[in-house]
C-alpha cells in the first residue's frame, strides 16, 4: 500500500472515531432528556428510546454524507484543496501526482487529532449529561409528575406491558363501576336537593331490630396484595370492615334507600 | 523528470522576455500559453493597435516556434491559406510541387478572421481540427505544436461574417484584450517612440518542451468536486433560460477542465485550485453562450452573466 494510502487511512480511522464519541455523546443527552421528559409526564420510559434511536440515525446518515477531508483542510490551510485532490487521485502513477503525494504527506504530519475536538464544547456536553442524570435521580426522588397531562391525553394502550396486568387493569375498572344500582360514584344527585322541613327521627331502643351490643369498633382489616386503582400511588394501604352483624347491615342498607326513593 | 520548481522557474523566465517587447498584457499573454498547453487554439477579440501581433509574433519566438500571419480579406481564398499546387521547372521539365501555405507553421496568426469568407474560415477551421491539409488528393499533416490565434474587430461590422456559433465553439478561448493603463501607455510611449530597438530574446522552451509541458497538462491532478463544479458552471448555462438563449456544449466542459489544469501549472502548482475554474470560466464560456434579449435588455454582457453563475 503506498504512503499516501496509508496516511489517508490513519486520518480518516482517527476522524471516524472523533466523530462516533461526539455523536454518541448527542445521543446519550438527548436520551437522557427523553427519559427526564417521561417520567414528569408520566409515560413508560421505553418511548424515550425512539427519539434517541431517530436522532443516531440522523447523525450517522448525516456523518457518512459529510466531506471529511474538507473539515481537515478548514483547520489544517496548508492542505487546502491538495488533501482532496491526493485523496481523489491516490491510484495515479504520473509523476506530478506522486509529487503531490509527497507534499501532502509532509502536511499531514502537522495534522494532530487534538485539532478535530473542540475541548470546551465537549466538556459542556459532559456537564449537560451530568446535570440531566441527576435532574432524573432528583425527579425520580421527590416523585414529580404533571397528572393532568398523562390525563389530558387519556387512557394510552400501553403495548408494553403484558396480559396479565391488563386483565388487572380491567377487573379494577369493572369494581369501580360495579356499583349496586348506583352509576354516579359521588351519590345520587336527589340527595343534594333536601327541602327546608325539620325531620325528626326518634329511635326506640326497645322496639328496634339493632342490638347496639352487637356493634363494636371496626376491625382492621389488611388486603394483600393491594387492589387499587393504577392511578393513585400510595405507600400504604388498610381498611376498616364494620363488625355488625350481616342482617343489620340489610336493614341499614333498605333504610336508606327507603328515604332516597 | 524536470521537477515542477524548474518549470514553474521557465514560465517566470518566459513572461520575463515577453515583457521586454510587450507593455502589460500579461493575464491575456498567460491566457494564450494556457490555449498552447491545451493543443488547442484561440480566439482573441480586441481593437486595434493593442499589439496583438507582436505580442504572438514574440511568444512563438521566445517558444522557438514557427510563426506566420494571415490577414484576412473578402478576397482570401482557401488555397491562400493551406497552400497551393504550382508549376515548377526542374531537370525533369515542368512539374507540380506543393507550395506550403501560411498555415503550415507552428503558430499561425490568423487576424480578422471574420472578415474571412465562410469558405476560407472553414478551410482554416479544417486545419485546426485534423492538424491536417487536404489540396486536391493529397493530405499534408500540420508540424506540432500547432496553434492558430484568430483575432476579431468588434468594432467596424460591416462587410463581415461573423463566426458561426458552432465553429467559434472549437476555439478553445475567447481572450479580450484591453487598452493599457495610463502608466503602461507611458511606458510604451517611452520604449517605441523614443527607442525602436526590439532586445535580443532568450529562446525559454522548443517543441520538445512544449509537447511535454501538454503532456503534463493532461497529468495534472483535479479534485472530483472540482471537477463536480466545473461541469456544473458549463451545465447550468443550459439551465439558466432567464438570461442565456443557448448554453455551453460537452466540449465547455472539457475546455474548462483542461485550461483550469494549464492554469494551475502555469501558477506553479501540482494540483487545480478552484480559483482556477472561476478564471478560466470566462475565456471558456464567452464565445459558448448566446445571451436572450431580457440580458440584453438589462445591459448584460457575457462576463456578467458567467459572474452569476459562477457565484
Amino acid at each position: 500500500m503506498k504512503l499516501i494510502d496509508k496516511a489517508l487511512r490513519e486520518l480518516k480511522l482517527s476522524l471516524l472515531i472523533v466523530n462516533l464519541v461526539s455523536i454518541f455523546v448527542d445521543s446519550l443527552i438527548i436520551l437522557l432528556i427523553c427519559v427526564l421528559l417521561s417520567m414528569i409526564i408520566g409515560f413508560h420510559w421505553v418511548y424515550s428510546v425512539v427519539p434517541f434511536i431517530g436522532f443516531l440515525v440522523y447523525r450517522l446518515l448525516k456523518f457518512y454524507q459529510a466531506h471529511l477531508l474538507r473539515k481537515v483542510e478548514t483547520k489544517v490551510p496548508q492542505l487546502k484543496e491538495i488533501l482532496r485532490t491526493a485523496a481523489d487521485n491516490s491510484k495515479s502513477e504520473y509523476e506530478i501526482v506522486k509529487m503531490l503525494h509527497e507534499d501532502v504527506v509532509m502536511g499531514m504530519k502537522n495534522v494532530k487529532t487534538s485539532y478535530f475536538v473542540n475541548f470546551s464544547d465537549l466538556f459542556l456536553r459532559l456537564v449537560v449529561l451530568c446535570s440531566v442524570a441527576f435532574l432524573i435521580v432528583v425527579v425520580g426522588v421527590i416523585n414529580i409528575q404533571f397528572q393532568g397531562v398523562g390525563n389530558l391525553i387519556g387512557n394510552i394502550d400501553l403495548p408494553f406491558l403484558n396480559d396479565d396486568e391488563k386483565e388487572q387493569i380491567d377487573i379494577e375498572d369493572a369494581e369501580l363501576k360495579n356499583v349496586e344500582g348506583d352509576i354516579n360514584i359521588y351519590g345520587e344527585a336527589s340527595l343534594a336537593e333536601l327541602s327546608d322541613d325539620k325531620f325528626n327521627v326518634e329511635m326506640s331502643p326497645i322496639e328496634s331490630d339493632i342490638n347496639i351490643n352487637d356493634v363494636s369498633d371496626a376491625e382492621k382489616k389488611d388486603f394483600f396484595p393491594p387492589a387499587f386503582p393504577r392511578e393513585i400511588y400510595t405507600r400504604y394501604d388498610g381498611s376498616f370492615n364494620e363488625r355488625l352483624p350481616k342482617d343489620n347491615q340489610r336493614i341499614i342498607k333498605r333504610y336508606f334507600k327507603s328515604i332516597t326513593s | 523528470m524536470v521537477t515542477l520548481k524548474e518549470v514553474s522557474d521557465r514560465f517566470d523566465v518566459l513572461f520575463e522576455e515577453l515583457g521586454k517587447v510587450v507593455v502589460g498584457q500579461n493575464e491575456p499573454l498567460k491566457e494564450v500559453f494556457a490555449a498552447i498547453l491545451c493543443n488547442s487554439n484561440a480566439l482573441l477579440e480586441s481593437y486595434p493597435g493593442l499589439a496583438k501581433t507582436l505580442s504572438i509574433k514574440t511568444l512563438a519566438s521566445v517558444m522557438d516556434l514557427s510563426f506566420s500571419r494571415i490577414q484576412s480579406t473578402p478576397d482570401l481564398l482557401p488555397s491562400d491559406i493551406t497552400g497551393t499546387f504550382i508549376i515548377q521547372e526542374s531537370g525533369r521539365g515542368k512539374e507540380f510541387k506543393f507550395q506550403k501555405g501560411p498555415v503550415f507553421a507552428n503558430v499561425v496568426l490568423v487576424d480578422e478572421i471574420n472578415r474571412a469568407t465562410p469558405k476560407t474560415q472553414s478551410a482554416l477551421l479544417e486545419a485546426m481540427q485534423e492538424k491536417q491539409v487536404t489540396v486536391g488528393n493529397n493530405t499534408y499533416k500540420l508540424d506540432e505544436p500547432f496553434f492558430v490565434l484568430a483575432t476579431q474587430n468588434p468594432i467596424e461590422q460591416e462587410g463581415t461574417y461573423p463566426l458561426p456559433e458552432a465553429q467559434a465553439d472549437r476555439f478553445l478561448l475567447k481572450i479580450k484584450l484591453d487598452y493599457p493603463t495610463f502608466d503602461e501607455e507611458m511606458e510604451i510611449v517611452n520604449r517605441y517612440a523614443e527607442n525602436n530597438k526590439i532586445p535580443a530574446l532568450r529562446k525559454v522552451f522548443n517543441k520538445g518542451s512544449i509537447e511535454y509541458l501538454q503532456e503534463l497538462v493532461k497529468q495534472m491532478p483535479i479534485a472530483n468536486d472540482l471537477k463536480h463544479y466545473a461541469v456544473k458552471v458549463v451545465t447550468d448555462t443550459r439551465k439558466k433560460k432567464d438570461l442565456i438563449e443557448y448554453g455551453a456544449s460537452p466540449r465547455a466542459s472539457i475546455g474548462l477542465i483542461l485550461a483550469s489544469k494549464a492554469n494551475a501549472l502555469i501558477n506553479g502548482r501540482k494540483y487545480v485550485s478552484k480559483q482556477d475554474i472561476d478564471k478560466m470560466a470566462f475565456p471558456i464560456l464567452r464565445h459558448r453562450i448566446i445571451l436572450n434579449f431580457e440580458a440584453e435588455r438589462n445591459n448584460l454582457d457575457e462576463d456578467e452573466v458567467i459572474k452569476r453563475l459562477l457565484k
